[in-house]
């Protein structure tokens, strides 16, 4: 395992979330860059990075947060679950189609994250759509940039 | 060999990209300071900036308690600095107080500036506190509008608005119209300016509440402090 470049795009990804965090706010729920990290690996590959990225995102967000530990692990491991369980319908392989997964897991993460802190704060149709946009957007504009990184982690089994 | 060499270019216009944004930071925080970029400043002023730094806050801290003590009959009131920080949850608004333990600070009391409500105490510790601010979305607290009916207000996804969780009286919502706290849950003393209704709605509850402007601002703020019976003030 090429752990040390895992550490590396984790730390990026990281780096990148909180930058961008103040100018996306709440936006961040869906479109979280170190979130759209997670779901990469999550696409491809092996449980033990899958949980090497979410441990580490999980003492990120843990620590200077009023948030509990269960608003915090909740939205990572929906996010796992809903692409580990797209993923065996749907081919991550495909250009297209794992934006697909990757969209539908963001938005089911943000919304879990969501319902736990204020169910009653509904956003509407409008805003799902919005919600939408924006995290295939993000997805979208960080994917290739991840494919590039793809040789640094050459035991992935990532297609060339 | 050559996708490797991609590879590292991809990950070195990743890093060049964030530290740009990085340094454009400021313009997306407009008014939002850490605490490390405050210690930063304290550092490198001068004696003479500190000294009058110092004074100003002192007047600011009367100034409060002037504002708040007629209000706050069953309270003791606490200054402190309140330092607003980037909360690491996306749903979650947070700030700190440069006091905690020792001043007898602990969760769950109020906080107000000069502008109204500020947030309430999540966590203390020795010179220092973690405010959860108004606008928080796990935030309540109760409220009386300016007709005398009261209900349930909650803070919301987006930064200084706040929304109706519930109704406790029949009511409507004017444009304009101030909410003020009741006094309910001995947090904070009735008649602190919650915020204005800016956008009246139907249904009620999607109506736009616009907290204290200066909310998520670095200032000064007092702190109610419930006086246990039987103690002198």
């Amino acid at each position: 395992m090429k752990l040390p470049a895992l550490f590396l795009l984790l730390i990026l990804s990281i780096l990148t979330s909180s930058t961008y965090g103040p100018l996306l706010g709440s936006r961040l729920l869906v479109a979280d860059p170190a979130m759209v990290f997670l779901a990469w690996v999550c696409l491809a590959d092996r449980w033990p990075r899958i949980v090497v990225v979410a441990i580490g995102l999980a003492i990120y967000r843990m620590s200077g947060t009023i948030a509990s530990l269960l608003e915090v692990i909740a939205p990572l491991l929906v996010l796992i679950v809903t692409v580990r369980l797209i993923r065996m319908g749907i081919s991550p392989y495909d250009r297209w189609r794992r934006l697909g997964i990757v969209t539908l897991a963001l938005l089911a993460a943000g919304s879990s994250s969501q319902w736990l802190v204020a169910p009653h704060l509904g956003r509407g149709v409008q805003g799902f759509f919005a919600d939408s946009l924006l995290a295939l957007i993000v997805a979208a504009v960080m994917f290739p940039l991840l494919d590039l990184t793809r040789p640094m982690l050459k035991s992935a089994r990532y297609p060339q | 060999m050559k996708s490797l060499q991609s590879a590292y270019w991809a990950v070195g216009c990743w890093l060049v990209l964030t530290l740009v944004a990085y340094g454009l930071d400021p313009l997306f925080r407009s008014g939002r300071h850490s605490s490390l970029e405050k210690r930063y400043v304290d550092q490198i002023v001068q004696d003479f900036e500190i000294q009058k730094t110092e004074s100003y806050a002192a007047l600011t801290r009367q100034q409060l308690i002037d504002r708040w003590l007629p209000l706050a009959k069953n309270f003791e009131l606490v200054p402190a600095s309140l330092t607003p920080v980037t909360d690491r949850s996306p749903t979650r608004s947070s700030a700190l107080l440069d006091r905690g333990v020792e001043s007898g600070l602990r969760s769950g009391l109020g906080v107000v500036s000069e502008s109204g409500i500020v947030g309430r105490i999540t966590d203390s510790g020795d010179g220092w506190s973690r405010v959860q601010l108004a606008d928080d979305a796990g935030f309540v607290i109760p409220f009386v509008d300016e007709d005398g009916s009261r209900g349930i207000l909650s803070g919301s996804l987006f930064s200084q608005v706040a929304r109706l969780k519930m109704r406790l009286d029949p009511m409507a919502f004017s444009q304009d119209e101030r909410l003020f706290t009741d006094g309910s849950g001995g947090v904070f003393p009735a008649g602190v300016y919650l915020g204005a209704v800016v956008e009246p709605r139907t249904p009620i509850q999607s109506s736009k509440i616009l907290l204290p402007l200066t909310l998520g601002l670095s200032q000064e703020v007092i702190v109610f402090l419930p006086i246990k019976t039987g103690s002198s003030r």
